[in-house]
């Protein structure tokens, strides 16, 4: 057993910390975030000429064959300097996908995706669905030319960069799932976009009688089930290493404030309630970091609790980083409270990633039924499916 | 990274678990599952720590040449997790977890050869002499004093908290051998025999009832200075060193599991009885799908600390040196246990009301008033009140994980 990271993985995580570090200040994603643009197309590029773009993909599609833990090590990085650049919709999600799904409609995307040059969103929530898994309302009826798509999804992060977007909808309105490929410009596809309190963009798309040719059908029934729970995973993986990196940086911040900063004649670091703060920050992010690590690992081997796991790390995750940011907010007083320094916006990137793919409590039913537990009182509750 | 036992570590649990299975019989697992305190049955222990030295596992550590075995941190782990959730009574650590690495580190030749057979064979049972009623947290301001008179040391004070004292014929202690210098220059480690003229007992009554804790009273007691360990005043130093042997032996995460098993029983029973009940109106499901997340919470929060005990034992770096993990271990691991305690009253219901201290006796075959699981709910949630305060309090170990981490 164990919990260390290979020699190649810690080369990639000191060089990506480098690189975020000297080329992603504060300053240069503030510049990015109050741009028109929704995120710096230049950032985007250097990362594809870095690879980054390729790290999850096999070998066979022309990637660099990474498996979760190199993601979760990027997520770690990308979080840590509150980089805004769409990785988990483009590589995780609309890459996750197109990877898994490898039909006539797809060819070619992958590539255009590791060099750089396509972005994409998943369009999966819908306004019934607070919870990742609640009724699907959007439709797929079958059509002369393939399926017409009819419904509405919300908060779809990317929305209006997105080249191709992955759609779910009920197959003729009943409870077989299907994953369609929509492009932005199809006949009755409508954006509204508006932007996300983290610095980022999202949008609503209503698909008003999408006709999509029939291999755009990605996957369905059952299929589309284990690709949707697959990449579901990793994205509850990435976003909780996204939310390790942010814990990181909080606790340096923290620290190194309360030792300039004075008060009563004392630097603040040497008030006992403030370390023991300061150490409830330090344990919070060490737990949710082994746990992270720990379900990225059962993800990478196939074990049957993997998803099991990744509910509980994102629940953990969610929890530890909410603790983190509102205790360095805390010790940082009146001035954290303010845009001019990343602390807050690390707040608000965690409110944003905790309610995404299910928010902390959904992860703990998820986990909860997983489990198989006999420990539970019995619920008149219906267990969600 | 690799989760996963190897497949040599496989064959360990295994053999650890044919052990068990051998050699456990139920007065041992009474012993091990009615526990309402850290510790199990005195006697059960006692007879538990044989059956390991026949087999060659109690002295994990201790070199081969006085009957030790050597196991690697993944191993020790294994060991703990299996033996608590077979129902193992607890070993008690006094002699040898804590003081056999302290000979084997600074006693002199003769106290190895003639001390360390005797904690083996249980000829010696050992309680620890640290606390005094002025020094709980601030040990190092303690006062018990250690006069050189002669080839002797003349003891006069008392300690406090001495776990199972009344049972014990040896004390090992921190003693006061010099007032004139920084507190904890001046501390030195001093073996005594409890039977010593001049050593009283008294034992004192916990919120259960029972009796594990001790104060001793030291007045004119001698000792010879043969029994220093170690130099004069070198004795914060030695009890520093046996901070590290927590190392490596982080089992938090075993006894959490093993509160749960005894919690899942419970549940089953409570279970069993409302589907017995069907059709009968009950006040409704709110309160159960609460507990129901209060437990899928605690199932998290009990994940994480397995991963982050595996992770230290498997010695990944934290970056962190290994003193601070085991401050870090124990700040988690006790204060998740209290709540897990609040979970189980909530389980239990009106059942944690019930006094029925015998059924506590591991040979006890009586009767239990309610579900047989619910009968130690109370006194372990009470009990457990101290595992925050014991071996250093959660705020010291804190002030330790802090020294770490913000002055380094």
């Amino acid at each position: 057993m164990n919990f260390d990271f290979t020699e190649e993985q810690r080369v990639f995580r000191d060089s990506a910390r480098r690189f975020l570090h000297d080329s992603y200040t504060f300053e240069k994603r503030q510049s990015i975030v109050h741009d028109d643009a929704p995120f710096c197309a230049e950032t985007w590029r250097a990362c594809a000429d870095l690879g980054w773009l390729c790290l999850p993909f096999s070998e066979q599609h022309g990637g660099l064959g990474g498996d979760i833990l190199d993601t979760v090590i990027l997520f770690e990085e990308l979080g840590r300097q509150l980089v805004i650049e769409p990785f988990l919709e483009t590589l995780i999600l609309a890459g996750g996908v197109l990877r898994r799904c490898p039909v006539a409609s797809t060819e070619g995307l992958l590539g255009a995706l590791m060099e750089g040059q396509l972005q994409g969103a998943f369009a999966h929530g819908e306004i019934s669905q607070r919870n990742f898994n609640g009724v699907r309302y959007a439709r797929a009826e079958e059509s002369p030319q393939g399926f017409r798509l009819r419904g509405k999804k919300v908060v779809v992060h990317n929305a209006l960069a997105a080249d191709v977007i992955i759609v779910s909808a009920s197959l003729g309105g009943g409870s077989e799932l299907g994953l369609f490929l929509v492009r932005p410009g199809d006949t009755g596809v409508g954006l509204h976009g508006y932007p996300t309190i983290d610095g980022r963009a999202a949008g609503d798309i209503t698909l008003n009688d999408v006709e999509v040719p029939t291999n755009r059908l990605l996957a369905r029934g059952p299929t589309a089930e284990i690709v949707l729970e697959q990449v579901h995973g990793e994205a509850l993986l990435a976003l909780s290493a996204d939310m390790i990196g942010s814990m990181d940086t909080l606790i340096d911040r923290t620290i190194e404030y309360t030792k300039e900063r004075r008060q009563f004649g004392s630097r603040l670091v040497d008030f006992q309630v403030l370390r023991h703060r300061m150490v409830d920050m330090f344990v919070a992010k060490e737990l949710a970091t082994s746990l992270c690590y720990a379900a990225a690992t059962k993800a990478r081997d196939g074990a049957t609790d993997a998803r099991r796991f990744a509910a509980a790390a994102k629940a953990k995750a969610d929890k530890s980083a909410k603790l983190v940011a509102h205790a360095a907010i805390q010790l940082h007083g009146g001035i954290a409270t303010t845009d001019e320094l990343a602390i807050g916006h690390h707040l608000k990137r965690i409110t944003v990633h905790e309610q995404r793919f299910g928010s902390t409590q959904d992860q703990l039913k998820a986990f909860r039924h997983l489990a198989g537990s006999d420990t539970a009182l019995p619920s008149s509750i219906k267990k969600v499916a | 990274m690799e989760i996963s036992y190897t497949s040599e570590e496989l064959e360990f649990r295994d053999q650890v678990r044919g052990f068990l299975r051998e050699n456990l019989n139920p007065f041992l697992v009474n012993a091990g599952m009615r526990m309402t305190s850290i510790f199990s049955d005195f006697d059960a222990s006692l007879l538990w720590q044989e059956a390991l030295r026949r087999k060659g596992w109690l002295a994990v550590g201790w070199p081969e040449e006085f009957g030790g075995v050597s196991w690697t941190p993944t191993q020790q782990a294994i060991f703990t997790e299996e033996s608590r959730q077979a129902g193992a009574p607890m070993l008690l650590p006094f002699g040898v977890q804590m003081l056999g690495p302290i000979l084997l580190k600074y006693g002199t030749e003769a106290q190895k050869q003639e001390l360390l057979p005797r904690i083996l064979s249980g000829e010696d049972l050992w309680c620890q002499g640290y606390s005094e009623p002025g020094s709980g947290s601030d040990l190092a301001s303690l006062r018990m004093r250690a006069e050189t008179v002669g080839d002797t040391y003349v003891l006069n004070g008392s300690k406090i908290w001495t776990s199972f004292a009344h049972r014990s014929n040896k004390i090992f202690c921190l003693v006061r051998t010099d007032s004139a210098c920084k507190p904890q220059a001046g501390i030195s480690f001093l073996l005594v025999d409890l039977d010593s003229p001049g050593i009283s007992v008294r034992p004192i009554v916990s919120l259960d009832d029972e009796v594990e804790q001790c104060e001793v009273f030291f007045e004119n007691v001698e000792v010879p200075r043969s029994n220093l360990v170690g130099r004069e005043n070198q004795g914060w130093e030695i009890a520093k060193y046996l901070l590290q042997f927590e190392r490596g032996a982080y089992c938090y995460y075993a006894a959490i599991d093993k509160q749960f098993a005894r919690l899942a029983q419970l549940t089953r029973t409570i279970s069993d009885a409302t589907s017995s009940h069907a059709g009968v109106p009950t006040a409704g499901d709110a309160p159960d799908d609460v507990f129901n997340h209060r437990l899928a919470e605690l199932e998290v929060d009990k994940l994480a600390l397995q991963c982050l005990e595996r992770r230290i034992t498997s010695g990944s770096a934290i970056n962190q040196p290994a003193l601070c993990l085991a401050s870090v271990v124990k700040v988690v691991g006790t204060e998740l246990s209290q709540r897990v305690d609040e979970l189980c009253l909530q389980a239990a219901g009106p059942y944690v009301a019930v006094k029925q201290n015998e059924v506590f006796d591991p040979s006890y075959e009586g009767s239990v008033i309610g579900p047989e699981s619910a009968a130690s709910v109370a006194y372990s949630y009470i009990n457990n009140r101290a595992a925050t305060i014991y071996g250093g309090s959660a705020q010291i170990q804190r002030n330790i994980i802090a020294d770490y981490l913000l002055e380094v």
